[in-house]
Formats: C-alpha cells, sequence, structure tokens
C-alpha cells in the first residue's frame, strides 16, 4: 500500500499543484513584478523600481482606509464570533426545531455580496427615509450598515462551525463538572470555551480576514460615500487601479501586494495569539 | 524511478494538451473579435454578427462587457492570445491607456466615409478612431404633459417653445412644483439619482456646461485647469434640479437612473435631464410624446445653444492582430455601415444616428435625434461635449459625485464642489 502510494504519488499531486501554481503562485508572482512597473495590461509592463510603494503612501485615503477596515475587523470579529457563539449554544440545547433554525441563520451566507448589499442598502434607505436622510450621511451610518450586513451574512456560517466543535464536547466531562457542583458560568468560562479552542481560532482567523478583504459588500453598501470616508482597502484598491491613467495601476497593484502581506502577517500572528500555550 | 518519471511526464503531457485544446486554431481566412461596449445592444449585435456568418462564413464574436466595467474586461481581454480585433474607446482620453493598440484606420471604409470631423489621431497614427454613433443630451420634457401646463390658468409660458433660457425654465419649473397636483405630477423634474448608477448625468454630461462655457469664452478647445467662472450657472440647474423634483434632495443618494427614467415614464415628472440613448423602440418612453430642451444654467447669450451633441463611441481596431483579422475586421466594419441590414439594424434597433455618408438615407426613428436636429435647423448653435472631453479622470467625476452627495443632503456646502471644479481638477491633471 505504502509503495504503491509512493508509485503513483505525482498522479495525484499533479492536478492540484498544477492548478495552485497556475491559479495561485503565477499571479502572485506577477502581482509583485507588476508592483514596480508601469503598465496598462500585463504584457506592457515596464519596470518603474519603488515608485509606485513611495506613491501608495504618500495617499490619504489608502491610509484612511487602513484605518477604517482596522476598526471595522476588530468589530466584526467580536460581534459575529460572539453572536456565532452564542447561537451556537443556544441550538445545542435539547429544545424542538433546532435543525430549521440552523437552516435559516445558515442561509443568509448563500447570497452573493453584491445582491446583499443591494438589498441592505435598500431596507436602510427605506427606514433612513423617515429621517429624511440616508446611508451616506455619514461615515457612521455606513460603518453600521457594514458590521449589521456582515453580521448578518456571516453569523451563520461561523455558528455551523461552533456547534460542530460544540458537539464535539464529552457529555460525560460535562456531567462530571455538573456533579462536582460547577455552576452555570463555571462551565461555560471552564469547560466549553477552552474545550472548543481550536474552532474559535478557526473562527476568528475566518472572520478576521473576511473583514480585511471585504469588497463586494463595500462597494453595493456604501460605495465609499460619503466622500470616501468609507472605503475599504479593497475597495480603495480597485478605485486606484480603474480610477485613473494606467501610471496608477501600478500603485494600486502596490498596494495590493502591501495589502496582501499585512493580511498574511496579521494571520500569522492571531493564529499564534489565539491558538495559545495550551494546545499541543 | 524512471517508471516515476514517466507517469510524471505522462500527467504532464495530459494536462498541457488539456490546456491547449482550449485554445482554438484561428480560421485561414481571419475572423473578428468585437469587444461592445452598449450592453444595451448586445442581442442587435449578436444578431447581426451570426448573419453576417452565414452570408461569408467569416466568425464574428461579438462579446459584450457588463455595464460600468468596459475598462476592466478590456485589460483583461486584449492581454489574451485571442484579443479582440476590434474595440470601443470614449474618446481622446482613453488613448492615454488605449493608444498603443489603435491600428491607424486611415483610408478604411470606415474613416473614407465618415461626415465627422472628429477622427481621433494621436502621435504616429494618423486616424486612431472613428466615431460611429453620435448622441445628444439636454432636458427631456414630456411634451403632452408642458402643454397641459401651458393650458392652465396663469401659466408663465403660453407654449414650450418659450423656453428659451434659464430665467423662464425656473419659472415654469417653479410654477409646475408649486401646482403639482393640479398637473397630477409628483415634481417638475424627475428625481436627479446622485447613486452610482446615473450619477453621469451630472458629473459627466451636466459637467459639460461649465466647462464648455468657460473654454468657448476663452477660444480654446480644451484645457488642464480651470477658473470656474461658470460653476455657479451648474449650482443654477442643479438647485432646479433638486427643489423642484419628485424627492427630498436629501435622499438622492439612494436614486437610481431606474427610478429617475420609470417616474418620468409615468408622467410623475414633466423633465427629466438624459440623452437620446434613453429612448429605446421597445422602451416605455416610446409611448411618450418627448423633446429636448438645451441644458440652460443662466449664462448671457444662452438663447442661441442647441442641445449637447457629440460622440462617445469610437471604434478602434487592435493593431496587434494578425493581418488577416485585421481585413477581416475593416471588411466587417465596412458591410455594417454599407449594406442594407446593418444600417437597418444600426439605425433602427440600436436607435443610432451614425455619422457615415451611407446613412444619408436613413430616416431615424428616435424623436430625441428630431429634435436636436430642428435646433440645428433653426440656427441654434450646437453645444460640443468639449467638456466632458477633458474631465481628467474616473476619480475626478467620483470625487465630484461626492461633493454633490454631500451638498444635497446638507452635509457640507457649496464650495466642495467648487474645489472639484478648480484645485482638483488641475490636481488630477498634473498627476496623470
Amino acid at each position: 500500500m505504502q509503495k504503491t502510494l509512493k508509485k503513483y504519488f505525482p498522479v495525484f499531486v499533479l492536478p492540484t499543484a498544477a492548478a495552485f501554481i497556475i491559479g495561485f503562485i503565477v499571479p502572485f508572482v506577477m502581482a509583485v513584478y507588476l508592483s514596480f512597473c508601469s503598465f496598462t495590461t500585463v504584457n506592457d509592463a515596464q519596470f518603474v523600481g519603488f515608485s509606485n510603494y513611495i506613491k501608495a503612501f504618500q495617499d490619504e485615503t489608502f491610509v484612511h482606509s487602513i484605518g477604517f477596515s482596522a476598526i471595522f475587523t476588530v468589530v466584526t470579529v467580536i460581534l459575529i464570533n460572539v453572536l456565532a457563539f452564542t447561537v451556537a449554544l443556544c441550538l445545542t440545547q435539547k429544545i424542538k426545531g433546532t435543525n430549521l433554525f440552523r437552516t435559516v441563520f445558515f442561509m443568509p451566507n448563500l447570497i452573493g455580496g453584491i445582491v446583499l448589499g443591494y438589498v441592505w442598502q435598500l431596507l436602510f434607505n427605506g427606514v433612513l427615509a423617515y429621517f429624511n436622510r440616508t446611508l451616506t450621511y455619514s461615515s457612521v451610518y455606513g460603518f453600521w450598515g457594514l458590521v449589521i450586513l456582515l453580521c448578518w451574512q456571516q453569523v451563520g456560517y461561523m455558528m455551523i462551525l461552533y456547534i460542530a466543535g460544540l458537539q464535539n464536547i464529552s457529555s460525560d466531562m460535562l456531567e462530571a463538572a455538573q456533579v462536582d457542583g460547577a455552576t452555570g458560568a463555571q462551565r461555560l468560562f471552564r469547560v466549553i470555551i477552552p474545550s472548543v479552542r481550536p474552532t474559535i481560532v478557526i473562527c476568528t482567523f475566518m472572520t478576521l480576514t473576511n473583514g480585511f478583504k471585504l469588497f463586494d459588500q463595500n462597494l453595493a453598501l456604501t460605495a465609499g460615500e460619503p466622500s470616501r470616508t468609507t472605503e475599504m482597502v479593497a475597495l480603495n484598491i480597485y478605485n486606484t487601479f480603474y480610477g485613473s491613467t494606467s501610471t496608477y495601476r501600478g500603485v494600486g497593484q502596490a498596494k495590493a501586494v502591501v495589502f496582501a502581506i499585512a493580511l498574511a502577517l496579521i494571520g500569522v500572528i492571531q493564529m499564534r495569539f489565539t491558538a495559545g500555550k495550551g494546545d499541543n | 524511478m524512471k517508471r516515476k518519471s514517466a507517469i510524471f511526464a505522462a500527467a504532464t503531457a495530459m494536462m498541457i494538451s488539456a490546456i491547449a485544446g482550449g485554445m482554438s486554431v484561428n480560421a485561414e481566412g481571419g475572423s473578428v473579435y468585437y469587444l461592445n461596449y452598449k450592453p444595451e445592444v448586445d442581442a442587435q449585435w449578436q444578431e447581426l454578427a451570426a448573419s453576417y456568418t452565414d452570408q461569408t462564413g467569416v466568425p464574428v464574436t461579438v462579446v459584450t462587457a457588463a455595464s460600468g466595467t468596459y475598462e476592466q474586461t478590456l485589460t483583461s481581454e486584449i492581454a489574451k492570445t485571442e484579443a479582440p480585433t476590434l474595440f470601443q474607446v470614449e474618446g481622446e482620453s482613453w488613448l492615454d491607456n488605449w493608444g498603443q493598440y489603435c491600428y491607424d484606420l486611415k483610408g478604411s471604409f470606415i474613416a473614407e466615409h465618415s461626415t465627422t470631423d472628429n477622427l481621433l489621431s494621436m502621435e504616429g497614427v494618423e486616424v486612431a478612431a472613428v466615431p460611429f454613433a453620435n448622441e445628444s443630451y439636454g432636458i427631456i420634457y414630456n411634451v403632452d404633459l408642458l402643454n397641459e401646463y401651458c393650458e392652465l390658468d396663469g401659466a408663465v409660458i403660453s407654449s414650450p417653445s418659450d423656453i428659451n433660457n434659464f430665467e423662464v425654465l425656473k419659472a415654469v419649473a417653479d410654477d409646475i412644483q408649486a401646482r403639482k397636483d393640479d398637473l397630477g405630477v409628483e415634481g417638475a423634474f424627475s428625481s436627479a439619482g446622485l447613486d452610482g448608477s446615473s450619477n453621469w448625468r451630472f458629473t459627466t454630461h451636466l459637467a459639460n456646461m461649465p466647462i464648455y462655457w468657460e473654454l468657448t469664452e476663452k477660444g480654446i478647445t480644451s484645457a488642464t485647469s480651470l477658473d470656474g467662472t461658470y460653476v455657479g450657472n451648474y449650482k443654477n440647474l442643479l438647485d432646479l434640479y433638486f427643489t423642484d423634483s419628485t424627492c427630498d434632495p436629501a435622499l438622492l443618494s439612494g436614486k437610481t437612473g431606474d427610478d429617475s427614467l420609470a417616474e418620468f415614464c409615468d408622467g410623475m415628472a414633466v423633465f427629466y435631464q438624459n440623452g437620446t440613448w434613453a429612448w429605446t423602440p421597445d422602451g416605455d418612453i416610446a409611448d411618450l410624446n418627448i423633446a429636448f430642451l438645451p441644458l440652460y444654467t443662466g449664462v448671457e447669450g444662452e438663447e442661441n445653444i442647441g442641445v449637447c451633441t457629440g460622440t462617445g463611441n469610437f471604434w478602434c481596431i487592435n493593431k496587434n492582430s494578425t493581418e488577416e483579422d485585421i481585413q477581416a475586421t475593416l471588411d466587417f466594419l465596412e458591410w455594417v455601415i454599407s449594406s442594407d441590414e446593418g444600417k437597418e439594424m444600426l439605425s433602427g434597433s440600436m436607435a443610432f444616428n451614425c455619422p457615415f455618408d451611407t446613412f444619408a438615407d436613413v430616416e431615424l426613428a428616435n424623436p430625441l435625434f428630431t429634435s436636436a436636429n430642428q435646433y440645428v435647423a433653426d440656427g441654434k448653435t450646437e453645444v460640443s461635449w468639449i467638456g466632458t472631453q477633458c474631465l481628467p479622470t474616473e476619480n475626478w467625476k467620483a470625487s465630484l459625485s461626492s461633493a454633490l452627495i454631500e451638498y444635497a443632503q446638507g452635509t457640507s456646502d457649496w464650495s466642495n464642489v467648487e474645489k472639484v471644479f478648480t484645485e482638483e481638477f488641475a490636481s488630477e491633471w498634473a498627476n496623470r
């Protein structure tokens, strides 16, 4: 068996490896190269050195979008995970209709970001119209609009992951805690939460990167209005790339490379931090 | 070990042939690949292409970019091995990015038969782009409703033709707004939606006016900085759109182009700023009796202007295509503008006003063209698109849109809009 596996190893690995190389490695290397170039299409690039990176950081809107994205991510990571965990906890109790609720809560996740953005824009503007305002009135409206939208979309998905985690906790352990006289809070904080730590790591990682990378919902819901104050990093990169002449495509590319590296770093740090010393 | 590498090689070969299999080989006689800009006429182009292929055997592929994503699509398509042989640009400013792909159309059938002096050229390329559809824009009005208003007691005017400057337009609009219930409308103007779907009506089309007047006054045709002398006039008309409207100005950022068109078609408003493209033979608007008013903004001597006429539709041929493909594309275009079938499709169901002498015998179905031509026949000066053609970047338009939204909802004042026209206009040009 071992021998056969070894023999056919390339056949099994090649399709995925090829897809990974074509779909990820090559574009990433090209992206890094293009960030040092001035270009209209990927075929006509001319090397210009670091000037794209300098222009990227001189751009106030880019710096603002990083700050906006960071605050947004912190708020959504906390809200989504707390809400998802709470709902998961409720739906793992022995109550009727849990399967129906799980399905219903999961469903928003199946709708595309652009559609969600426009639907929520109608909803928010419909409500705000009573106060003679719209989402573009202030960046605060746009911010909370995005937070509500993303929570609505992602709580269900994270809930499913938390339910899987919660169902893995052995009932012996919970019963033992109960017999030993642990209160509800003690059981939650001393037994349940430490047991679902691996799930928390995964869920925070996913919500963190989703928050930072958010694009569709941002484009459809606020498009950065008022005056680019609700523009997040991905939308800022897009606007840089297509909003001006080809001179700025390289700048957009440089921003994208900075963004990718920063996101990877944050992801790694977060994994280290939440995984903690307890695990393995 | 040998066997392992043999398996590896076989698998690699399979992958490569699978990838290569996806690419088709060019037909010997060349083929045409048109990347179309206008989604609203996609079906017509597909039909025309299929018919041409039936008659000549030359394969014609038409791909249409989704609304508002033309440059993005062009960026990725033109980098491919099977790149478009025929693509579009909006005007001179697009040649900065795309001029390097333009085949010199000098002496070609489409250039020879063009009736405009608006062929685009650039360094080293005498004819880089040929316009194929003229368009006009202004204030479209519902003729029946406006006539109805004229019959009301104490109406400010007795006939729509009395509106010949901003002062009269404002008096009429204010009066209609005040007596909207008598007339059964909800406002004089349909909502001036500042949402991304139609903000170009104000950030591109209406923005032409202050720049047009300034350049005309200075006697020049392009500029990279503005004094903003006529930005106040731009405000005049916008204020009218905002106040005499179906919609509270604070809510405009949530109004779409469809909202505005629907209000106009449902008879909820008398006036609607848009262009000839708003009329389609099978749209609701075709049931209305409509005509144009020029964009009056309160400039001295504006009684003598007609509507804004120009073009944002140019054909370019990709010079990196093979010789056969270039020839096939040229032949296709010749057929499109000279055959009865092509002409009928372009001027009929696409409702284009084509500036080629081959179209001299064609009657236009679109009443807005008739109205635009009437102003010319009456000796009025067509307002050219020199203003829109010297707008610096998409970013500038986005800035103007943001400033308008904030002005409309009352979170900032008009000075921001002025700044966009003066400071930002110059800085965007400087940073290009």
